[in-house]
């Protein structure tokens, strides 16, 4: 009898993970804004099953998040982004780092010394099989045939004595800048850039143009200035916002978001925002 | 007239909790009764009210002598320092508590820096910091902050927190100064260190939010279930689940004893494989005070159903209250985790062998039967303590604990044996952890369903 309900239970668990198996193999190309309050996190799924995150959000809430976008079977990240070393966008990728098998690292490289940023650079230095990439310079990774990742930002050495002057006293300005293409169709990532580095990648023609934006520092009226919005053109703004005491996101930005008739979708708002980019 | 003693003395100790009044006002009554006693020896029941009025002074005393520990006027108390700025170092003890934002640590072995004078002061520091940087066991540190007294949050939680020699809170200090490593003691750091490592072999192979409520019920570490799941698990009645009380020790003594025949060993063998495997359990579960109530608990369960005696068994219970209480009388009325796994236990041992009965001369499925009986019988007992400490008792609560509670067993032990093929071999792990994984989503989706 006891034996016949364990082999019982054995098989509909088997029928179980067969079905769960299945219904990951039908999803297609993601891209996903996690809610995850007052802070940035971005996960993209690839057609090719390729797991990229890109910053963690303020706690480890994105643990749980993570855990809802990826199928139950998958405990790998193949690319970490780190936008830049402030704790809204480092926590939850230490907490990240720390419970999954994350095979490659992109960050900036820039300097700072809280205790996140220790932790976390003091662990990278632990794991030996993880791959670093410190952006210097612009990258182009074709992750498949019709996908790509591009680094726009920085194209400089952020730690370098040389680097322009509007990094030295703005850690947000040090912050990743990437841009997706997905069948055509492209997404923009900001991480917590300023007006200045809008500026310098105007000024050095880079093309960032995009039909989607995700916006720069919880809509902060510091970022997203007018002749960086005309060249971005998008269709949709996402804004990454949750409680805060800073104003995020501010009227002005939303206003000039609203003069130039460019849709935004905010995390408090929506929750989880999801684009399949096609 | 054991009786008589034994809840004298809890008495005494109830009384004191509530009463902060000095125990010499008890003194007189006891001394009056034995004196009634002596005289009028014919008159029996005498002799019990001197006893009980002996032990009730006793308990009074016992609880008197930790509060006096607590309530600090000189300064080799810590408590006497609170409401003021003090630089003090101390040492990391225990597993600290890992939240969303936050984390609480416990220091104690106080040394309190007044101008360049060190003086070692009892009791302990609730010490919160942000999520970085982490301290670990042993970690001696260094820090300044303005200590708060923890009676300023109210009674219930100054007894929770004196419950276990908290007498101060230091909140977000500026600056936070290890000193030294490595100064715990050796056998717990080693404790701790096993469970680390089985905390961080599961986390390999589980996905979220499985792998905390695996954790959670494998070795009660609960600060990897998310917010929402562990809100469901209060709301269904079903947070006991992932709480070492008792309940899953029992799982895996029932489990021996059911699987034994199985592997063709004998009953007797199995009875005695349970204390070994039941001492591993409780040190990979860290061995804190109430893992090992947990297991006393489990084992007076185990052996009532075995022997079908129950009076001997209410004489253990009794034992093991006054033995529990002696040693720390702030449990009886500040831990509600002491009340629980009582009041569980008793449920277990007295009310469920009769709704089993009465089950099985009903319906036809042993199996069912039983696993309703055990819930039941449990979650009429803590009801009471349940209404008291909450304000609600879920009327859903005893469904949803039939509907999992039949599947943990298996859920558990797929799960420590995916963690330990994990351990030889990790991709064979991660594979067995599917078959784990299917009865947790099981258990996640019904929690989440009748929340």
């Amino acid at each position: 009898m006891f034996k016949r309900i364990l082999a019982l239970l054995f098989a509909i668990n088997l029928i179980l993970i067969v079905i769960a198996f299945s219904a990951d193999h039908e999803r297609g190309f993601i891209v996903r804004f996690f809610d995850v309050g007052q802070g940035d996190a971005i996960y993209i799924r690839t057609e090719k099953k390729q797991d990229i995150l890109i910053d963690g959000g303020p706690d480890d809430t994105v643990l749980s998040k993570l855990g809802e976008a990826m199928p139950f079977y998958d405990r790998d990240i193949d690319i970490l982004i780190i936008s830049h070393p402030h704790a809204d966008h480092i926590t939850g990728a230490l907490a990240v780092l720390k419970q999954y098998r994350v095979k490659t690292v992109y960050f900036s490289g820039a300097e700072h010394t809280t205790y996140q940023y220790l932790e976390l650079l003091r662990f990278l230095e632990e794991q030996k099989e993880i791959v670093k990439v410190k952006v210097d310079h612009p990258i182009n990774l074709q992750l498949s045939g019709e996908t790509a990742l591009s680094f726009l930002y920085p194209d400089f050495d952020v730690s370098s004595p040389l680097a322009p002057s509007f990094i030295k006293n703005n850690l947000n300005n040090t912050s990743v800048v990437v841009k997706l293409t997905h069948k055509g169709h492209s997404a923009l990532l900001t991480g917590d850039i300023g007006k200045e580095v809008e500026e310098y990648m105007l000024l050095q023609g880079v093309d960032v143009s995009a039909h989607l934006l995700k916006i720069a520092h919880q809509g902060s009226r510091f970022s997203s200035g007018e002749p960086f919005l005309r060249a971005v053109h998008p269709q949709f703004v996402v804004i990454f916002v949750g409680q805060n005491n800073y104003g995020h996101p501010h009227a002005e930005t939303l206003d000039r978001l609203r003069s130039l008739g460019i849709k935004f979708l905010r995390t408090d708002k929506e929750g989880d925002i999801e684009f399949s980019l096609e | 007239m054991f009786y008589v003693a034994v809840f004298g003395f809890i008495g005494g100790i109830f009384f004191r909790s509530l009463f902060p009044l000095d125990p010499f006002f008890l003194y007189a009554p006891a001394l009056i009764f034995i004196v009634c006693a002596v005289l009028f020896r014919h008159v029996r029941y005498l002799g019990y009210i001197a006893c009980a009025a002996i032990f009730i002074f006793l308990g009074a005393m016992r609880f008197a002598a930790s509060d006096y520990v607590a309530r600090g006027d000189d300064f080799s108390r810590i408590a006497s320092y609170t409401g003021n700025s003090v630089t003090f170092e101390g040492v990391i003890g225990g597993e600290p508590d890992i939240r969303d934002r936050s984390i609480f640590y416990t220091m104690e072995r106080l040394r309190v820096l007044i101008r360049d004078n060190e003086r070692a002061v009892s009791g302990r520091v609730l010490l919160t910091t942000s999520l970085y940087p982490r301290l670990v066991f042993g970690d001696r540190v260094r820090t300044t902050c303005v200590l708060d007294d923890p009676k300023e949050l109210g009674e219930s939680y100054r007894g929770y927190l004196a419950k276990s020699g908290v007498y101060a809170i230091c909140r977000y200090p500026k600056s936070v100064e290890l000193i030294s490593q490595n100064e715990g003691n050796v056998l717990k750091r080693w404790l701790l260190g096993i469970r680390n490592n089985f905390r961080v072999q599961t986390q390999k192979i589980f996905p979220f939010p499985h792998v905390g409520l695996v954790l959670g019920l494998l070795i009660g570490d609960t600060d990897g279930i998310p917010n929402y799941l562990k809100d469901a698990l209060i709301q269904t009645g079903t947070i006991h689940i992932v709480a070492i009380s008792g309940y899953n020790i029992s799982i895996i003594i029932s489990l021996l004893l059911t699987l034994a025949p199985y592997i063709y060993l004998s009953r007797r063998f199995a009875w005695a494989a349970v204390i070994p495997i039941l001492l591993g359990f409780i040190f990979i579960a860290g061995a804190e005070s109430s893992v090992v109530r947990a297991g006393i608990m489990a084992l007076i369960v185990a052996f009532a159903s075995e022997a079908g005696r129950l009076s001997n068994c209410s004489r253990v219970l009794a034992i093991t209250a006054f033995l529990m209480l002696a040693k720390n009388p702030y449990l009886l009325v500040f831990d509600v985790g002491f009340q629980l796994s009582f009041a569980a236990t008793l449920g277990l041992v007295y009310i469920s062998p009769r709704i089993s009965d009465w089950l099985k001369a009903r319906f036809p499925f042993r199996f069912i039967a039983e696993t309703a009986a055990v819930t039941l019988g449990a979650n009429m007992a803590v009801a009471p303590i349940l209404l008291l400490h909450f304000g609600r008792v879920s009327f859903i609560a005893p469904f949803v604990n039939i509907a999992i509670i039949w599947i943990i067993p298996l859920a558990m032990a797929l799960g420590f044996s995916a963690v330990l093929i994990s351990y030889m071999f990790l991709p064979l792990g991660k594979v067995a952890s599917w078959f784990s994984w299917a009865t947790l989503e099981y258990v996640i989706r019904a929690v989440e369903f009748f929340a």
